[in-house]
């Protein structure tokens, strides 16, 4: 009886140390934890990687323009590259069922800044008929990417459309997409001007 | 000889474009459509006042959007492409019944693009092309009826005119709507005008955005977005007799306007 009340109290300790050690490691990698909002977690074992917040575009809730909202993207120092990050989270956020400006599927195919400020988006995944039918709704989801590209990339004065590596002429029945685009004020709501 | 589609084209618009001193009047300012209170409902018709005569000699483009493999908008069992034929041909009727002769771009469910579209129209010299369409919106509570124009894409790439370098002046095909615009505000006005008065219309009745179905077209170019289909009661309602029959007879009030001198419209 009196051997198993020690061995009781032992194994009480080594749990309450265990328990402890674990506590003090929890504490100090909250201490060295990054600030959310600027960083993303590691990414397979290498440094954290730089954040930057971007304004992308929803449909207003109480009219047939845009409104801003704000993402977070990868920061990147080239800026072709920032142009891609960009318009893949645009499209990327135009096909959630919630925002629902672009067909499920949709996707960037690539994506590039020209010298002369042209960005060159390339879509695939589209259905046979495009965005379906829709002035309000097909200009919409080609602005929700033109304004992307106009407010967050600095330098960019147009935009181009591809469709699986070919020039569009239309994403379905309505908008001319054969010139460059440039950002139409008009769709933008108040808050996003 | 082998003649592309393009060159083809080309031809056309640039032998088109002799009607283009015949387009009708500069812009007038037009009234306020005033908005219906229901979206869902017709407003009770305003007489318009179009003789049976008003629109003899001219010749008007109708173009039903989508059709064929293109259905356009769905909503149930409601087709786009079925909806915008039957209104014009509808539509028709009515012009006919005022004395124009009318053109429709298509008369059964075929497919046809953009290009094809423009052809019909410039083949016919029109005086006026009206596309036809329903409209959708990821906002289910968009409502009312919305008139398009078309803006050039950007004005940066125009060729500019080099009259002692040339002696024929080239139209590009995407270009050749830009010399319409005028006439086209003015045309659009009047649609929200006579469509205000008749139908549910958007709080933005008249919108500017280049269109690919009006790039080309050698005649001063509307295309109509006439009601929501996203929007369920919208879609019952555009598929009444009732208002088919209220978007044709704006439509005639409309052009009959447009056809006018500036001096007889006051």
């Amino acid at each position: 009886m009196k051997h198993r009340g020690i061995l009781v109290a032992v194994v009480g300790v080594l749990i309450g140390t265990l328990l402890a050690g674990a506590g003090v490691r929890w504490w100090m990698a909250r201490a060295r934890r990054p600030a959310p909002v600027t960083t993303a977690p590691h990414v397979d074992g290498g440094a954290p990687i730089p954040h930057v917040a971007v304004t992308l575009f929803d449909p207003a809730p109480d009219s047939d323009d845009l409104a801003p909202v704000q993402q977070e993207i990868p920061k990147v120092t080239d800026r072709s590259d920032h142009a891609r990050l960009v318009v893949e989270a645009a499209l990327e956020r135009a096909v959630l069922p919630a925002v629902g400006l672009w067909p499920v599927g949709s996707l960037l195919r690539t994506c590039f800044l020209t010298p002369g400020g042209d960005v060159i988006i390339d879509l695939t995944g589209l259905p046979p008929q495009g965005l379906g039918g829709g002035t309000t709704a097909e200009r919409l989801a080609v602005q929700a990417l033109v304004s992307a590209v106009r407010t967050n990339i600095p330098g960019a004065t147009s935009v181009r459309f591809l469709v699986d590596g070919q020039p569009a002429t239309a994403l379905g029945a309505h908008v001319d997409l054969r010139g460059p685009l440039a950002a139409d004020r008009d769709t933008l709501h108040p808050g996003g001007r | 000889m082998h003649i592309t589609r393009p060159v083809l084209a080309l031809l056309l618009v640039t032998t088109g474009g002799l009607l283009a001193a015949q387009s009708p009047a500069p812009p007038q300012p037009a009234e306020t459509p005033s908005v219906p209170a229901s979206t869902s409902t017709l407003p009770p018709a305003a007489p318009a006042a179009v003789s049976a005569s008003g629109l003899a000699g001219w010749i008007v483009v109708l173009d039903p959007g989508h059709g064929g493999d293109d259905r356009g908008v769905q909503a149930g069992e409601l087709v786009e492409a079925q909806l915008t034929l039957d209104i014009a041909k509808r539509t028709a009727a009515a012009l006919s019944a005022h004395g124009a002769r009318v053109v429709l771009t298509r008369e059964s469910d075929i497919t046809m693009d953009a290009d094809a579209r423009a052809v019909r129209a410039n083949q016919t010299h029109g005086h006026a092309y009206l596309s036809l369409h329903f409209n959708r919106s990821p906002r289910t509570a968009a409502t009312g009826a919305e008139i398009y124009t078309h803006q050039p894409a950007s004005m940066d790439d125009a060729e500019p005119p080099d009259a002692q370098a040339r002696t024929l002046a080239l139209v590009r095909w995407d270009r050749v709507q830009d010399r319409h615009a005028p006439a086209a505000e003015h045309l659009a006005d009047l649609l929200a005008t006579a469509l205000g008065h008749r139908v549910p219309v958007s709080a933005t009745p008249h919108r500017r955005l280049p269109l690919r179905p009006l790039a080309g077209v050698d005649a001063p170019s509307v295309l109509l977005e006439l009601a929501y289909l996203s929007h369920p009661g919208q879609a019952a309602l555009a598929a009444t007799p009732e208002f088919q029959t209220a978007v044709s007879e704006a439509i005639v009030e409309a052009l009959s306007a447009a056809r006018r001198p500036p001096d007889a419209a006051r």
